[in-house]
């Protein structure tokens, strides 16, 4: 099933969104999709619930026809201004949320839907049940599986027909916790030996930015930032981006002169501002001899880290990640510090 | 979960199979109406005569005033019924709470038929009575019977609505009403009566529509309806612009309660959901539980015991003489074809309507279709029947044939099948049928190997329905019937006609027979699912 790498310097648009519109009943659901997912990658589309990020997915499977803007696959034009290809023809799989698998079909019936008319029907349905070790299960009914076979069998489905482009909805938010580590693990293991571009929809950061080559930040009905995980966390490029994704100390101050002054001394500021967010990741704080004296309200203790609560003298509050072995106690005197510039964003 | 019935109510693209069917299942709906209007404007001077006529104003004020009632007489016998076996101590109640819902499965024109027999000049009471020198009976003609006849066999209907809101009301309102110092009498009055309203409201606009169109029983009981007055006027004359006329006014009035009942249920969706915490106590009837026993043992004797005795005696009595079972076979045959056919036709008639009301709410093309579908609830079968008569001898080859009656039915029964498979289809999650989309499959397809497998229950219930409620189907089966076919009601009609009721008995039993197979699943246990009670109001 695995195609070979694509060697050309520069690699195909497996999607191409352009200012790609959709709202329902008056009311926006996505403003302005502009998006492109390079072939082979696996692009997280990261956003709160009602950002517009599943109606982006289902414009890009055809459930759903974009009031205006154009979107391509593979360089083929599936809807834009009188052109609309219906989800058949795109031949792109899905994963939905719930599995949607038919419960009148026993697991081979179910991965050989999309495949009625090929002539290498068995043998494909065989390598989409090999590739998600599914192969001893064919015979069962979909009730008798787990929620985590359940989901490969959605899976074994959509990637049965070879589709060059994959889609999943929130593939892992009906399944449990303890499951969902190893089943991320597992799926971005099969997506990669299937060789298809995929897009994967969430509003779990962590999930996000674990597995996705990619991750697009999507905040109300439109991309806000593109980038890797460690480019979109480390930087990310505005307030929204940096209070989503992962934790974020987040302090409103006055700016002046392109300048703002915190607890931590004068940062840059964005000119122009008067009101910005200082943004600081908890382990971006350190306990630093010397530093910024304050008390500990609170300690949470995690075993790989330990999350405290610390209340500088100037009274504004903060929550710092610190290192499993500080012994420290609540109401004990602490002194912190940066270890690097925070964010600063305008807030108007 | 949000999501996902944010998904349900989107508007998706409506799939060009389910519009091309939905609309010719649409244009075949509007014939009748469409028929009626244009040809009141064709024939003006026989409108404004018709119209003109004192009879006809008199026939429009008895059916109106009949249909009120019976209505009233459903109510009356409904409510200390439905009170009584959901709120008392009652003995027996489980019992009783089913046979009460019984007489439903009695047609009209058989309960007509029982009553005429057994209380109707030189009936069964008065030869019992002779003897002790009674040799006049009141009439059972007219007003008197057709009142008590339709309403006992038609307050069922208003019991249906009644005993769910019954079972839903708050006891802690009561309580709160008692704690003011409210006596029972006030408290029903100010308090319960005012929350089983729409029930009865909606209940009784049945009844009232039933009535409304109902041509058997006042046929056999000689009450001048509309009904009977357009069937007569039909047979009877060459030039039918009379009983076009007339079934354009029985038309207007159906559709004014039509109105009144749609109106009254989406009025009613608002309290639907009443969380009562728990059920209330039972009320103690004390020595009030005889009389209260004899009311309801009154009513099973007039609704359920009596048909089943005066059918029993002269089926015996017509075996005896050996003319119970002639000619029965060929009604069961023409019975069992036509109603099967009905059903299979109805249950893919519904079937886009169905996908369209379920997927395509928001489509204005869905809509119409939608509306169009109600045609056969809205209108009396007499009525449609009639329509599809006189547009079909013009096109020739369809008249006098199966066909014809197989399309009146399916016509007429429409929206129970629609009913059923809306509900069915409103269980399979649009996410399926998707998934099955994007895996390559057209629309078309899609409904072929996912869509009816999935909803093949709800599909084949909605076809069973429609097919015991065209065995029981008198008056369209009447006019459509090819000459010379015979089915049961037919053949019930004819011998009851004529008074022959030892051969009428045994195609009366096994009617009433088949329309109980369906009752016993709305036995208390099973009305909660509520898409079974939605079919019987559909």
């Amino acid at each position: 099933m695995t195609r070979p790498p694509n060697l050309g310097a520069e690699p195909a648009k497996a999607v191409a969104a352009n200012a790609l519109r959709r709202s329902f009943d008056g009311v926006e659901a996505v403003r302005d999709l502009t998006l492109t997912v390079p072939e082979g990658a696996l692009l997280a589309l990261l956003g709160p619930s009602g950002c517009g990020k599943t109606t982006s997915l289902r414009m890009i499977a055809g459930f759903e026809r974009p009031d205006g803007g154009t979107l391509s696959i593979f360089d083929r034009l599936v809807a834009g201004p009188r052109q609309f290809l219906p989800p058949d023809q795109r031949g792109v799989g899905m994963v939905f949320q719930d599995y949607a698998l038919f419960p009148h079909m026993n697991v081979r019936k179910n991965v050989g839907y999309g495949l009625a008319r090929r002539a290498d029907r068995e043998a494909l349905i065989e390598e989409a049940l090999a590739l998600t070790g599914l192969t001893a299960l064919a015979e069962r009914s979909v009730h008798e599986l787990s929620g985590g076979e359940q989901q490969r069998v959605a899976l074994a489905r959509a990637l049965a027909p070879q589709p060059r482009l994959l889609l999943l909805d929130e593939p892992f938010s009906n399944l449990d916790l303890a499951l969902r580590a190893r089943v991320r693990a597992e799926v971005r293991s099969i997506v990669k030996r299937s060789g298809a571009t995929a897009i994967l929809v969430t509003h779990d950061q962590e999930e996000a930015l674990s597995m996705a080559d990619l991750v697009a930040f999507m905040w109300d009905g439109r991309i806000e930032q593109l980038g890797t995980p460690d480019e979109v966390y480390l930087y990310p490029s505005t307030l929204h981006a940096a209070s989503f994704i992962g934790d974020a100390n987040v302090l409103n101050l006055e700016a002046r002169g392109g300048e703002v002054r915190s607890p931590f001394g004068v940062h840059e500021a964005p000119a122009e501002a008067s009101s910005v967010a200082v943004v600081l990741r908890p382990e971006d704080l350190q306990i630093m001899p010397g530093g910024i004296p304050g008390t500990v309200v609170r300690r949470e203790y995690y075993g790989h880290d330990q999350v405290l609560g610390i209340l500088l003298h100037d009274g504004t509050e903060v929550r710092a990640r610190v290192g499993p072995h500080e012994r420290l106690t609540e109401a004990g005197p602490i002194a912190v510090g940066l270890r690097r510039e925070p964010l600063v964003f305008a807030r108007d | 979960m949000i999501a996902s019935r944010f998904i349900a109510a989107r508007r998706t693209v409506a799939p060009p199979w389910a519009l091309v069917f939905g609309l010719m299942v649409a244009a075949v709906c509007l014939v009748p109406p469409v028929y009626l209007v244009v040809r009141a404007g064709q024939s003006m001077e026989t409108v404004s005569e018709v119209l003109a006529a004192r009879s006809t104003l008199e026939l429009a004020v008895r059916s109106i005033a009949l249909s009120g009632l019976v209505t009233a007489f459903a109510i009356a016998v409904a409510l200390p019924l439905g009170w009584l076996v959901e709120r008392t101590d009652l003995p027996g109640r489980r019992t009783l709470g089913v046979l009460v819902a019984l007489p439903l499965a009695v047609p009209s024109y058989v309960g007509a038929l029982v009553f005429i027999s057994a209380l109707g000049p030189r009936g069964l009471l008065q030869q019992a009575l002779e003897p002790l020198g009674v040799d006049r009976l009141p009439s059972i003609y007219g007003w008197p019977g057709a009142v008590v006849v339709l309403g006992v066999f038609t307050y069922p209907y208003v019991l249906l609505t009644l005993r769910p809101a019954l079972q839903g009301l708050d006891p802690r309102i009561e309580e709160l009403s008692a704690s003011f110092g409210h006596g029972r009498w006030t408290t029903f009055r100010r308090v319960i009566l005012p929350q089983l309203r729409p029930a009865l409201l909606s209940g009784g606009l049945l009844v009232a529509l039933y009535t409304l169109a109902d041509f058997g029983a006042v046929a056999l009981l000689r009450f001048d309806s509309l009904t009977r007055a357009i069937f007569i006027s039909y047979q009877a004359s060459f030039d039918r612009s009379r009983a076009a006329v007339l079934a354009l006014v029985l038309a207007a009035i159906a559709l004014t309660v039509v109105v009144l009942e749609v109106w009254s249920r989406a009025g009613r969706r608002h309290d639907a959901v009443r969380g009562s915490g728990r059920a209330a106590a039972r009320i103690t009837l004390g020595r009030w539980r005889w009389p209260a026993l004899a009311f309801v043992g009154l009513v099973i004797a007039l609704g359920v015991a009596m048909p089943i005795g005066v059918l029993g005696y002269w089926l015996v009595r017509g075996l005896a003489a050996g003319e119970a079972t002639r000619g029965i076979g060929a009604a069961v045959t023409g019975s069992l074809v036509a109603a099967g056919l009905a059903a299979l036709v109805t249950a893919v008639a519904a079937l886009p309507v169905a996908v369209l009301a379920v997927r395509h709410r928001g489509h204005a093309l869905s809509r119409a279709v939608e509306v169009a579908s109600y045609t056969g609830y809205a209108l009396p079968g007499l009525i449609v029947a009639l329509a599809l008569v006189f547009v079909s001898i013009r096109l020739g080859p369809l008249y006098q044939s199966l066909w014809l009656l197989v399309a009146g039915y399916a016509l007429l029964f429409l929206p129970q099948a629609v009913a059923a498979t809306r509900v069915a289809l409103g269980q399979i999650r649009p996410s399926m049928e998707e998934a099955a989309r994007g895996l390559g499959r057209p629309a078309w397809q899609v409904t072929a190997t996912v869509t009816v497998p999935l909803a093949s229950r709800g599909i084949a219930a909605g076809a069973a329905l429609v097919f015991l409620t065209t065995m029981k189907e008198l008056p369209a089966t009447l006019l459509l019937s090819p000459t010379g076919y015979e089915t049961l009601a037919t053949r019930v009609w004819g011998a009851s006609t004529e008074a022959f009721f030892t051969r009428a008995a045994l195609p009366a039993i096994v009617l009433v027979i088949l329309s109980t197979l369906p009752l016993l699943l709305l036995s208390p246990q099973v009305t909660r699912r509520r898409w079974l009670r939605r079919w019987w109001r559909a």
